[in-house]
């Protein structure tokens, strides 16, 4: 299925020009879903692209999708993109971000470099398309046992305890170390350790940080579908 | 010497943040431009002004205020972005901090996608919390998604300019392959939104084509 993914905003220019089985609306968060729905409505007669797709999608239950995004901050933006992109995991999923506030589409473009999502964007009656190749994901890099390890790292840790909290959960000590080594290298630069008082403590660096706050998230939820259930 | 790199839309605000987090910046680059419409030269210019001002206001800062020809012309924003930041590394300069938070949302992606293969920290500017983002960005080595074989074939695509046109079985020819190797290959990097196929001026073949812009991730 094909699924484009709209930063929404008063503005729908383009919308339409880019047909799809399903179109989503990211709607912000200042608005709730009726005052969204409003939105859409109240610029139905000004927008003809909006039009277009109502009426296109008027017999298509389904076919048109509304979700409340959480934008009160970057990540918790990032993230709500990231949670629409893994709901539609294994569809042809696409951004168009030319509505809507610039920190939501900044963070689907991010998004879109990160896991190698087409995005186009349409201003000015010129089309984008902005380059990625389709697939590819920021996450690649590194082995699941890596990103558990980079997940578990809350501040400075001692070594012991990081390798005691994986023992419960069926990583051996031998493997975290052997993920640590990894993540240390000069040219992956995730986690920087040293010694003291006998011990070995680790923390992530401010890549490593960055790269844990781009993890998806396993109980977050900063979106709110129109459909009641997240996947399609 | 510590240089930050910023996009300035219509509000200066949104640049503040690179001087108060650049942490001792001694050289701003920031890029602007306007489109035919009176409100919006008047309105970019009076934000450049102000920036000027603002440089002016800290001894010592160097500016460099960048003209974009074309703000809604992705390729050629990323291209002058990326041979900007090249002449000041040559120059043996540092690249702390972009600001990426004004201009048009085509400036802003092209300073993000620059910013994020390069490896620079980028700043955005919160306009509702008011607050200076640093958004997370890991030096990506986004060509990695391309196996060096793909490369090889995407790089010949970009810089075919033969008079034939290029068929999958031209191609095959002038790389010295099977046309059964190369298609599937072809195949694969149609499938990562590498290269299209569309149909000859006959109509009775498909021709090799890269995506547009997708030269920027092998340059």
């Amino acid at each position: 299925m094909k699924v484009l993914i709209c930063t929404t905003g008063k503005d729908t220019e383009g919308i339409g020009d880019w047909p799809a089985d399903r179109t989503v609306f990211s709607a912000i968060r200042l608005h709730t879903f009726d005052k969204m729905v409003a939105l859409v409505d109240r610029h139905e007669a000004e927008c003809k692209t909006v039009r277009k797709l109502r009426e296109f999608y008027e017999d298509r239950p389904g076919k048109l999708e509304i979700r409340e995004m959480d934008v009160s901050d970057f990540f918790r933006c990032y993230n709500a993109v990231q949670e629409v992109l893994n709901a539609y995991n294994g569809h042809e999923v696409s951004f168009d971000i030319s509505g809507g506030m610039k920190m939501l589409s900044v963070a689907c473009v991010m998004n879109a470099f990160n896991h190698g999502v087409p995005i186009c964007h349409y201003e000015a009656g010129i089309k984008t398309s902005l380059p990625v190749i389709r697939g590819f994901s920021i996450f690649e890099a590194y082995t699941k046992d890596q990103l558990r390890i980079v997940s578990a790292i809350r501040g400075e840790m001692t070594l012991a305890s990081l390798i005691k909290v994986f023992a419960k959960e069926g990583l051996d000590e031998e493997a975290v170390k052997d993920g640590l080594c990894n993540l240390k290298k000069p040219d992956v630069g995730i986690i920087t350790s040293w010694s003291e008082r006998g011990k070995t403590k680790i923390t992530l660096t401010e890549k490593g940080v960055y790269l844990k706050e781009l993890l998806p998230k396993k109980h977050s939820s900063y979106y709110r579908s129109t459909e009641g259930s997240r996947a399609p | 010497m510590k240089v930050g790199f910023g996009t300035l839309g219509w509000h200066v605000e949104y640049l503040k943040p690179l001087i108060d987090e650049g942490g001792g910046l001694e050289k701003i680059v920031f890029y602007y431009g306007y489109v035919d419409k009176e409100d919006f030269k008047e309105k970019t210019l009076r934000a450049k002004k102000q920036m000027v001002e603002l440089c002016e206001s800290f001894e010592g800062l160097k500016y460099v205020p960048t003209q974009l020809k074309n703000i809604f012309d992705f390729k050629s924003i990323v291209r002058k972005m990326r041979s900007d930041i090249e002449l000041e590394l040559k120059a043996g300069n540092e690249v702390v901090l972009f600001d990426i938070a004004g201009g048009t949302k085509i400036m802003v992606a092209a300073a993000l996608m620059v910013s994020l293969f390069k490896g620079i920290p980028a700043l955005y500017y919160d306009e509702e919390s008011r607050q200076a983002v640093r958004l997370p960005l890991l030096g990506m080595k986004y060509i990695s998604g391309l196996t060096p074989r793909e490369r090889e074939i995407v790089k010949f695509v970009i810089d075919y300019k033969g008079q034939a046109e290029l068929t999958q079985t031209t191609l095959a020819k002038l790389l010295d392959v099977e046309k059964g190797t190369i298609n599937p290959q072809v195949l694969k990097l149609v499938g990562k939104g590498v290269l299209e196929l569309v149909p000859s001026k006959d109509h009775r073949s498909k021709v090799v084509k890269a995506v547009d812009g997708i030269e920027l991730l092998l340059e």
